[in-house]
């Protein structure tokens, strides 16, 4: 991953003094050179955030984004869908693997409940 | 009275986009029609400024909700999406996030990124108030590439609301890109009076 200064160095190269615009109000302008350098700062620090993001997503990490990037790591299908996820656990509850006493908690009793009353065809 | 346009302004390789804001409407909205970024993936967001606070970087709360549906995976999801600045506390004093930037159209067949982008709409109740925050909500579709392959261009809209913690009257709001020009995009100030 680039540090901040090296995007502020590899931006700078990309937009030169004098090439970046404003528009305010329909009327269009150049930045002064002042502007230009705060652009650029907080350009760089929006692309350095960007590669933290996709570090994240390709390698995991639990920094304090996580939440986040874990949101899109479902955007992208790598969970299976909540209600996918609790048929495996309705299933894995009846073969046992959480043990008889699984099968007389309460969630259990209520999916099972409906499960009997509306039988899939075989 | 219907809502009456009062300006438009033509993004081309622009850095951002600012609008005065005065007492002239009680209600004012902003519709962006097909904005792209200069690169993939960076957001359009946007700040404010008030009568005495001439700096874009007022507080701001917010929240959103998203939705999305994989028809292929049947992967579906109407959540709170945690990607800040999606939402922020009013101390961050971030820039909101509007509208997404599409993903990355630079490589694979994800399509023409010519002809992707995103729209939406925000609006502002009573921005001229001096004694309450002002409410904002905004709406947005936009076009995203997961991997650059037209399998995973989808759309997911996101939905967003907040207020700007501040009693002063707003007077001026800024677009901008989370990094990068704004490559393309008609941004339109509407009032209602």
């Amino acid at each position: 991953m680039a540090t901040k200064a090296e995007w502020v160095t590899t931006l700078m190269s990309e937009h030169p003094y004098g090439s970046l615009h404003s528009m305010v109000d329909g009327v269009r302008t150049p930045h002064s050179n002042a502007e230009h350098d705060v652009i650029i700062d907080g350009w760089a620090d929006g692309r350095v955030a960007d590669e933290a993001r996709k570090e994240i997503l390709k390698n995991g990490g639990a920094s304090a984004e996580y939440a986040h990037f874990r949101t899109e790591q479902m955007i992208d299908g790598s969970y299976p869908t909540i209600g996918d996820q609790l048929d495996m656990l309705y299933r894995d509850i009846t073969n046992g693997k959480f043990g008889e006493d699984a099968k007389t908690s309460t969630w259990y009793a209520a999916v099972k409940a409906t499960k009997d009353k509306f039988t899939k065809p075989s | 009275m219907g809502w009456t346009l009062v300006q438009t302004q033509t993004a081309s390789s622009v850095s951002f986009i600012q609008f005065t804001i005065d007492g002239t409407y009680d209600e004012i909205m902003f519709v962006v029609t097909h904005y792209r970024p200069t690169t993939d993936e960076q957001e359009l967001e946007w700040q404010v400024k008030t009568s005495s606070y001439g700096s874009y970087n007022r507080g701001i709360q917010s929240n959103n909700y998203l939705m999305w549906v994989n028809r292929g995976t049947g992967g579906d999801q109407m959540s709170f999406y945690g990607g800040s600045p999606w939402w922020q506390d009013s101390s961050d004093a971030e820039t909101q996030a509007f509208l997404g930037g599409e993903g990355t159209t630079t490589t694979g067949t994800g399509g023409n990124a010519a002809q992707m982008g995103a729209s939406g709409a925000l609006t502002f109740y009573k921005p001229q108030d001096t004694t309450h925050w002002k409410h904002w909500d905004a709406k947005q579709s936009n076009i995203y590439t997961g991997n650059g392959t037209l399998a995973q261009t989808n759309n997911y809209p996101i939905y967003t609301s907040g207020y700007v913690k501040e009693a002063e009257a707003l007077t001026g709001i800024r677009f901008n890109c989370r990094s990068g020009s704004i490559a393309v995009g008609t941004f339109s100030m509407y009032g209602l009076a």
